[in-house]
């Protein structure tokens, strides 16, 4: 608990863990766009080069690879970020009247960032991807094996109704994809942080996210 | 669209972008994996990229093998829940059911006697 100047902004399991997700969700997006494109669901499909896989049954392939990857992945740092306190201590959001503060901060633009401490809106929208990409592998789970994981299907209102949500919940991944690299554009030290070891600038007056 | 090649560039397959054949649909064909240098997947090349994802899919097999039960049976519903007129495999409306072209036959081979190709009729 003890988060002084030598702390890492990012600590190496995190960042090791970020990046391959983040690949296996982005193989995910694109692959998964490619499944899209053999029974769309809106009157559109996603242009051939947005799509990994080539056809149906190499996006299925590239879907159900990287699937393990995201699995495993998101295993290990559900884990990690229960057991090293991390979730608690960076991610856990604070109450809504700092959430609502800083939000309007943001908007304005006014809202400072410092490494190693996330404000209260980036722990927002961080708990809200964590737990979007968790509901995304379970509506996965249940169109993936609907006969097996009958019950899950019939949790989420049947087959129809869970790839619906499934694609939803897609879109606000990708929502939160755009919204996340344009603020790493807008800051270009977080990607940094995010890839070397980094010292964090906590003791830096922290706001939103410091109690 | 299964022929190595050290680089493809957007040029170089513009022809076969711009030309949607059922063929190309069901061979598999370039995507944003060939152009960023992964072979285009349709799992027949023997390339890295498909031995790895044929590894995958194996050990997705093997999983699937030990976690589900082969009796299980699908659920039933009651004869109320029967959706008219009928959903199609692809989710689509009847009245968007897409006719065959005329002038498409059906090729028959194998092990029968009668090998006319005949019309396709519906």
């Amino acid at each position: 608990m003890n988060r002084g100047r030598n702390h890492l902004a990012h600590s190496l399991p995190i960042r090791i863990m970020h990046w391959i997700g983040a690949i296996a969700v982005i193989c995910m997006i694109l692959s998964g766009w490619q499944i899209y494109n053999a029974s769309p669901l809106l009157p559109f499909t996603f242009p051939r080069w947005m799509t990994l896989g080539g056809w149906l049954g190499g996006g299925i392939a590239w879907h159900l690879s990287a699937m393990w990857v995201l699995f495993a992945d998101g295993l290990a740092y559900l884990a990690y970020g229960v057991l090293s306190g991390h979730f608690r201590r960076d991610i856990l959001p604070p109450r809504p009247k700092v959430i609502l503060r800083d939000l309007g901060d943001a908007l304005q633009f006014r809202l400072g960032h410092q490494l190693g401490s996330y404000n209260g809106v980036q722990r927002l929208l961080y708990m809200g991807v964590i737990i979007v990409i968790c509901l995304v592998v379970v509506t996965g789970l249940s169109i993936w094996k609907p006969v097996q994981l009958g019950w899950l299907t019939g949790l989420f209102g049947g087959y129809p109704v869970a790839r619906t949500i499934h694609l939803t919940l897609m879109a606000l991944i990708v929502g939160f994809l755009i919204i996340h690299l344009a603020l790493v554009i807008l800051f270009p030290r977080t990607l940094v942080s995010m890839l070397a070891p980094v010292r964090s600038e906590l003791d830096n007056a922290p706001r939103g996210g410091g109690r | 669209m299964s022929q190595k090649r050290a680089a493809v560039r957007a040029s170089d397959i513009a022809p076969e972008l711009a030309q949607l054949s059922r063929r190309r649909l069901l061979k598999g064909g370039l995507s944003l994996g060939a152009l960023t240098l992964l072979t285009g997947c349709d799992l027949s090349t023997h390339s890295g990229v498909d031995a790895a994802l044929s590894t995958m899919l194996e050990f997705d097999d093997r999983v699937q093998a030990a976690l589900f039960s082969p009796n299980r049976l699908a659920e039933t519903y009651p004869a109320s829940a029967i959706t008219k007129p009928f959903r199609f495999n692809a989710y689509y409306p009847e009245w968007q059911v897409r006719a065959v072209p005329a002038q498409w036959r059906l090729d028959v081979s194998g092990l029968v006697s009668e090998k006319n190709p005949g019309p396709l009729r519906i």
